[in-house]
């Protein structure tokens, strides 16, 4: 994969991780501190988580193609890589309380799968449509 | 195009004959369509060699620099080299899948989503195999080829 084709996809994850974010902010918020204010400057948390949470994500880039066990190596390294990074910039900023760390591990872990099943079913949609197009140029013959 | 099929007896070879103003794109299409349902490959298994016929080719594949040739339940060994085979199977049918390997799109049943932007073509002997990321967008070309 070129790294122009590579950072287009990481483009699309990163609007994936933004909606996540945008949505755990407000599940999180509404379980632990549904009394809290915000200012207009929270507008731009989930830009900057998802900015955040898409850099560990260089873990899987390669010129070659990755075997599956190198893909799944690197894809745990890039999720220890993300969980350490937001909760650190959660911490520093005073966004994150210690005592909801645990579960705010655990958002992210979630977020991290509905990425990725979100992107695999975009591929879904793509094979489908490749099967059409295979089919069309079948019955062509 | 007019089309004209006459029956001819065992004694006579068969033969296609195109007439034509000049060999346009639409006649070269038609000659290599021919020629590679005419094209047979020299097979080895267990010392004895065998003829194949392209349209009953899975898939071709390279293993330890052995090329292989797998038809719907058997396999042999082709002397080719991957390349030539190419050349040989450049017509709209086959396909460069991966680095290694050729696929007969017209034994291909479905394509699912694989890990890696890549997809995997589930043949329709139940076989899969990999269509490298590197070759989506060929693959995208040549049907979209044939179906312009």
């Amino acid at each position: 994969m070129s790294f122009n084709e590579f950072l287009r996809k990481r483009l699309i994850s990163y609007f994936i991780i933004v909606t996540g974010v945008t949505l755990l902010i407000g599940v999180v918020g509404i379980q632990y501190e549904p009394d809290r204010k915000f200012g207009y400057e929270a507008f731009f948390s989930p830009l900057i988580f998802g900015l955040i949470g898409v850099i560990p994500s260089l873990a899987t880039y390669s010129n070659k193609e990755l075997t599956l066990k190198q893909m799944i190596l690197r894809k745990v390294v890039q999720f220890f890589v993300l969980e350490v990074m937001i909760l650190t910039f959660g911490c520093i900023m005073g966004i994150m309380k210690t005592d909801i760390l645990g579960t705010m591990a655990l958002s992210i872990f979630a977020v991290f799968v509905a990425v990725h099943i979100i992107e695999w079913l975009i591929d879904n949609k793509r094979a489908e449509k490749l099967t059409l197009e295979l089919k069309a140029f079948q019955k062509s013959q | 195009m007019k089309i004209h099929v006459e029956t001819v007896g065992k004694e006579k070879e068969e033969q296609i004959v195109i007439e034509c103003y000049e060999v346009r794109d639409e006649i070269s299409e038609i000659i290599s369509f021919i020629k590679s349902r005419d094209t047979m490959l020299t097979a080895y298994a267990d010392s004895q060699i065998f003829h194949i016929s392209l349209q009953d080719i899975y898939y071709i594949d390279t293993v330890d620099n052995k090329v292989f040739v797998y038809l719907e339940q058997k396999v042999y060994e082709l002397k080719n080299k991957l390349y030539e085979l190419e050349c040989l199977c450049d017509h709209k049918c086959f396909f460069r899948c991966s680095k290694s390997v050729i696929v007969n799109l017209m034994k291909i049943e479905c394509i699912k989503p694989a890990l890696n932007s890549r997809f995997v073509a589930k043949l329709h002997n139940s076989e899969e195999i990999i269509i490298s990321r590197k070759y989506v967008p060929d693959l995208k070309h040549k049907l979209h080829g044939r179906m312009l």
